[in-house]
């Protein structure tokens, strides 16, 4: 009986987080269809009031629809998310395998950057760097990235150190096997578990920070509304109005459970040791 | 779940509960003790008066530091450190000093204090950010303690509104969160420079002894916060601290009592009329027709505002109460910007401001600070002007950049608000084409010699009912041309504990009545029942 | 070991001076004119020159930063452009809020997470672990700026025994050190659980079982010592974090601390004091991650450099 709680809780988890993040997907993707009201129009007089039959999570204080805004939220939540983890993706990989096949000093450059971009926690670096650029979807994305590509980097490294380790490469070095040939056939597939659980997490973590920015004011431009300035926005009216924060505030939360669920599934099912540092 | 650990940890959190509950019985609040606890939405920059330029530093030093004189409701001098004053002619202001008036310290008051207080601001090496509205001052003498001349290079018809500054001890160095001795009914035990200040009577006070004994004053930047601690009465007093969306629910508190009454801001919207499309006044005009003001003040303001049509306060005596006021007509914005040659490009009249779609008839940024009702206002008049083909960006800007930005001329569309008008002079200052920054606050580039020959003739005349004249002249030009658009005046908005009586709500947010102020007694225990 | 302890010291200079550089750097892409907003815009043109120079801000970037560097061994941050103190002093007058704030929830963290992580891992698959897997996993994913809000409305509205913010007793401590503390008992709880299974698994305990020893008395025995390099890592790299989330979490709970003073010093633009306040933040997450790992490498003898 433990036993079997134990097992489907745990895939449970994971298949719960899944089919989540496949409804806010499909959410996000089909919005202008699904939306009831146009996200930006705005109705003044009807301002803060609570659900109705036409508004099914309320309006804010301009009378715009919670749901519609929601909605078109979802978008850009799930962007700044994917992007951020795309580009310190990407960065991730060129300066991981860098680091790893060349060596020598080009490590140690890695590695110092690596100690110092570290060694500021949390979204202070990207505080600064938003505070310094001002509130745009571009500058989030940037402040995000700059922090965001170092856990790539590493696990890329550490797998190209290993392989670079290993005999097979000798031999496929002594046949003048190009090192990108290499980074394909035995170092990305090797590198792609951690990858793929540490980009789960990744993408939940920039929805947090960028909704945290929002929340500061150094987040997204004012009418397009991501769920961090939703609530941001909400926050003012949390004893009149609690839902304009409830709503963006569960939506944040779900898909932030539901990453971090299917992470923990994915790490489990490919058994990937936790990097500790 | 029944394991013994359980069972352990069950008594652990039960008594953090009881603790938690005990704490909450135990609560005292501070009108009981007789505190004054008032919220300010900010934390004052600098509490040396001197210095002081911010508002919440302006008005902690209200109750702290005496001036010579003070404002009335109107904006006229009353007295206050001095007891007469005359003008023998246009240039000399002789100020006669109470007798035996003392600072915090105990030192006497004299007229050296007074001389050297002006002197400091206008010391250069100071950089005092006062010193360029004290620049008339030619020289300060001091015949006796208790008589101060100043004689000006030229006559400064508002000079005695800008001696409603705070007098410090001679040679006091400047006061960064030490503020300097003040001679104001409350002297400044404690400042801790992010949580409060503590405040106590100072009974050797000019007017005698303020009521009320302890007053504390929260920096409390967070309107939910400011709300919460008045519900709780952790906080008793906020001058214009609370959202009002929230007010209903602070009226249905019952401890606490709103009282509204006229203010002396007004916000507006300024056009960069170095700007291509702006520079045209039919533009101008297509914009404010655009603005439904009566819609920001009834929703955003939920009614605790005015329209304005002028950038002077109500109660000011220059102000022209026969403006024509601008009403919403968005049929004509539209075919004023047909004639300025911004023409429809989809033909269906409205542009979008962030989902693709119709392209808009002219894209303008509009620059506002941080401040969430503003941000709100500008969300409402970034839809509202869609609405007529023009798409809005709005940025929100740190008040630093966003200041230094305007004051630049690095804008096409801004809002902002005068705050604390007490002279026509403003006008002068806002509107001169010679009152470009760094100079004065002509940010817009406005230029016209109409309103730059009555202004420099204004400041001259000594005579109000003639100056008066001359600003309404001003203000009919300035609605036709529209340099900036008013948007509404504020009102001042107190919420108080009932049992605190006697402020007097003056239209510049003063906090100088809070002496006069004092704890009502508590309704007896049975008069409360009998009324249930 | 005393090999091990010098060289991650020397490794820790560079990081610390790149810390600086990049803070450093930062400041100086911010738009705007720093004179002008200190003095006002009535200023006249020659004062501000004067000021200019004062400030050092007429010279080449590079001579700037050369002095700034200088002035750091001295403890010299610049001043205050809003309060004309120096930095130096402003920070350390809130400095000590923010510290007792990040040591309460640190504490309370370890308080909360090692009974019940060892709760989980001992009772694996029972319904204790289930739950504290669902509240750790909740703990962990609610963002700061929405569980401080609904602590509010929980513990100050609706029960009204906890005051809304401010500083000054303990009471006014709870809020906020929950606030931050909350994802890092949660992290801590998964942390703490997963090491001891893995220990559990491993072959002293089973012979400790063998010798007749309780289950329970072996963990406390070993495991919970194995247990605390991994523990001790966590908290140090939560230590930065909590201080990074102490920029919301004080200013949700107008907190006097160096966090809320950051915000402060980014909306007055006070380019002296951003720096600072990024700066002695970094630096002491430097500081903390350093004396982590020394701790680490002399609770578990293997831990060697590189």
């Amino acid at each position: 009986m433990n036993e079997l709680l134990r097992r489907t809780a745990r895939h449970r988890g994971a298949a719960a987080g899944l089919a989540v993040l496949a409804v806010m997907v499909l959410a996000a993707a089909l919005a202008p269809v699904l939306a009831t009201h146009d996200p930006f129009v705005q109705s003044l007089d009807e301002g803060l009031t609570g659900p109705t039959a036409a508004h099914w999570l309320g309006q804010d204080k301009f009378g715009r629809d919670v749901f519609s805004r929601l909605l078109h939220g979802a978008r850009l939540s799930l962007a700044v998310g994917i992007g951020t983890v795309s580009i310190s993706l990407a960065i991730g990989l060129i300066a991981g395998s860098l680091a790893g096949f060349l060596g020598g000093w080009a490590d140690r450059v890695f590695t110092s950057t690596c100690d110092v971009l570290l060694a500021f926690p949390g979204i202070l670096l990207a505080i600064g760097i938003a505070a310094v650029r001002g509130p745009s979807f571009g500058n989030v994305l940037f402040a995000l990235s700059v922090l965001g590509w170092v856990g790539y980097a590493r696990v890329i490294r550490a797998q190209v150190l290993k392989v670079k380790a290993m005999e097979f490469v000798e031999s496929a070095r002594a046949v003048g096997a190009p090192p990108s040939r290499m980074l394909l056939t035995h170092i990305l597939p090797n590198a792609l578990s951690p990858i793929l659980v540490e980009a789960t997490f990744g993408v939940a973590r920039a929805i947090v920070a960028e909704a945290g920015l929002s929340f500061l004011g150094l987040g997204v431009a004012a009418p397009a509304a991501s769920w961090g300035s939703m609530i941001g926005e909400g926050r003012h009216f949390l004893f009149v109005a609690p839902h304009l924060v409830t709503a963006p505030g569960a939506a944040i939360l779900l898909t932030v459970m539901a990453f971090n669920f299917v992470g923990d599934g994915l790490r489990d099912a490919l058994d990937v040791r936790e990097d500790m540092r | 779940m029944g394991s013994p650990r359980h069972r352990r940890l069950l008594p652990f959190f039960l008594s953090i509960g009881l603790l938690g509950g005990v704490w909450g019985c135990a609560q005292k609040l501070p009108i009981d003790e007789g505190r004054l606890v008032i919220a300010l939405p900010g934390t004052p920059v600098s509490l040396d008066p001197r210095l002081a330029t911010d508002a919440y530093g302006e008005q902690v030093l209200q109750m702290t530091h005496a001036s010579l004189v003070r404002l009335d409701a109107a904006g006229d001098p009353m007295s206050e450190l001095a007891e007469t004053w005359e003008t023998p002619d246009p240039q000399t202001y002789v100020f006669r000093l109470r007798p035996g008036l003392r600072f915090h310290d105990g030192r006497p008051l004299t007229s050296a204090d007074v001389r050297d207080t002006f002197a400091w601001i206008l010391d250069p090496a100071r950089r005092s950010p006062h010193r360029a509205m004290y620049r008339t001052i030619a020289s300060i003498g001091t015949p006796d303690a208790r008589t101060v001349v100043f004689r000006l290079s030229e006559p400064f018809a508002p000079f005695l509104s800008t001696m409603a500054r705070g007098i410090v001890p001679a040679g006091s160095p400047a006061g960064g969160y030490t503020p300097p001795a003040g001679a104001g009914p409350y002297r400044i035990d404690d400042v801790s420079p992010d949580g409060e200040a503590r405040l106590s009577a100072f009974d050797v006070y000019h007017g005698g002894p303020p009521g009320i004994r302890a007053v504390t004053v929260k920096f409390v930047p967070d309107s939910n916060v400011r709300f919460l601690e008045l519900k709780m009465g952790s906080v008793n007093f906020a001058l214009n601290g609370v959202d009002p969306d929230m007010l209903p629910a602070v009226e249905a508190a019952g401890r606490l009592a709103v009282e509204e009454a006229p203010g002396g801001n007004v916000s507006y919207l300024g056009f960069n009329l170095r700007d291509r499309a702006l520079s045209d006044p039919r533009v101008r005009r297509a914009i404010a027709l655009a603005i439904d003001r009566d819609a920001i003040v009834r929703t955003i303001w939920k009614g605790h505002a005015d329209v304005a049509e002028s950038i002077l306060p109500a109660g000011s005596w220059a102000r022209d109460p026969a403006l024509p006021p601008v009403r919403p007509d968005l049929a004509r914005a539209r075919r004023l910007l047909d004639e300025a040659g911004y023409p429809d490009p989809s033909g269906d009249g409205a542009g979008s401001t962030v989902l693709p779609g119709p392209r808009p008839r002219l894209r303008l940024t509009y620059k506002t600070s941080q401040n969430e009702v503003r941000r709100r206002v500008a969300t409402v008049i970034q839809e509202q002007l869609r609405q007529i083909g023009i798409s809005v960006e709005i940025q929100s800007l740190e008040w630093g950049t966003f200041f230094s930005d305007i004051k630049k001329g690095n804008f096409q569309l801004y809002s902002l608000t005068w705050v604390g008008i007490s002279d026509p002079d403003i006008y002068r200052n806002a509107f001169h084409s010679r009152s470009a920054p760094p100079d004065g606050a002509n940010r817009g580039g406005y230029s016209n010699a109409r309103v730059d020959r009555l202004t420099d003739a204004a400041r001259r005349e000594m005579s109000r009912e003639k100056r008066r004249e001359m600003y309404l002249e001003v203000q009919r030009v300035l609605a036709r041309d529209l340099p900036v658009f008013p948007l509404w005046a504020g009102r001042n908005l107190l919420v108080r504990d009932r049992r605190l009586i006697g402020f007097s709500l003056a239209p510049d947010e003063n906090y100088a009545s809070v002496r006069a102020m004092r704890v009502a007694p508590k309704p007896s225990v049975a008069a409360a029942g009998a009324a249930r | 070991m005393n090999r091990y302890f010098l060289r991650r010291l020397l490794h820790a200079v560079p990081v610390a001076f790149g810390v600086v550089t990049v803070v450093f750097l930062l400041l100086h892409m911010m738009p705007g004119d720093p004179v002008e907003i200190m003095l006002g815009e009535s200023a006249v043109p020659a004062l501000k020159e004067e000021l200019r120079k004062e400030l050092h801000l007429d010279r080449p970037v590079l001579v700037q930063y050369v002095e700034f560097l200088a002035g750091l061994p001295r403890g010299d941050l610049g001043v205050s452009f809003r309060s004309h103190e120096p930095v130096a002093r402003e920070i350390a007058r809130r400095f000590p809020a923010t510290l007792l704030l990040a040591a309460t929830s640190i504490a309370v963290a370890i308080l909360v997470a090692l009974p019940l992580g060892m709760l989980a891992a001992t009772r694996r698959g029972k319904a204790a672990d289930y739950l504290s897997g669902i509240a750790a996993m909740l703990s962990l994913s609610i963002p700061n700026f929405l569980l401080g809000p609904l602590l509010v409305l929980a513990f100050s509205v609706q029960m009204g025994i906890l005051p809304v913010s401010g500083y000054g007793s303990a009471r006014h401590l709870v809020l906020p050190a929950a606030t931050l503390g909350t994802g890092m008992a949660a992290l801590l709880t998964r942390m703490v659980r997963a090491t001891l299974l893995e220990e559990l698994r491993k072959e002293y305990v089973t012979a400790a079982e063998a010798r007749g020893l309780s289950r329970r008395a072996a963990v406390a025995m070993h495991a919970l010592r194995n247990a605390l390099v991994p523990v001790a890592t966590v908290l140090g790299l939560s230590f930065g974090a909590v201080l990074a989330g102490s920029v919301i979490a004080e200013t949700i709970f107008a907190w006097p601390g160096i966090g809320r003073l950051l915000i402060q010093a980014i909306d007055a633009r006070d380019y002296p004091l951003v720096q600072g306040c990024v700066l002695v933040i970094a630096l002491c997450t430097v500081a903390v991650n350093l004396a982590t790992d020394l701790l680490c490498a002399r609770l578990d003898p293997r831990i060697r450099y590189e």
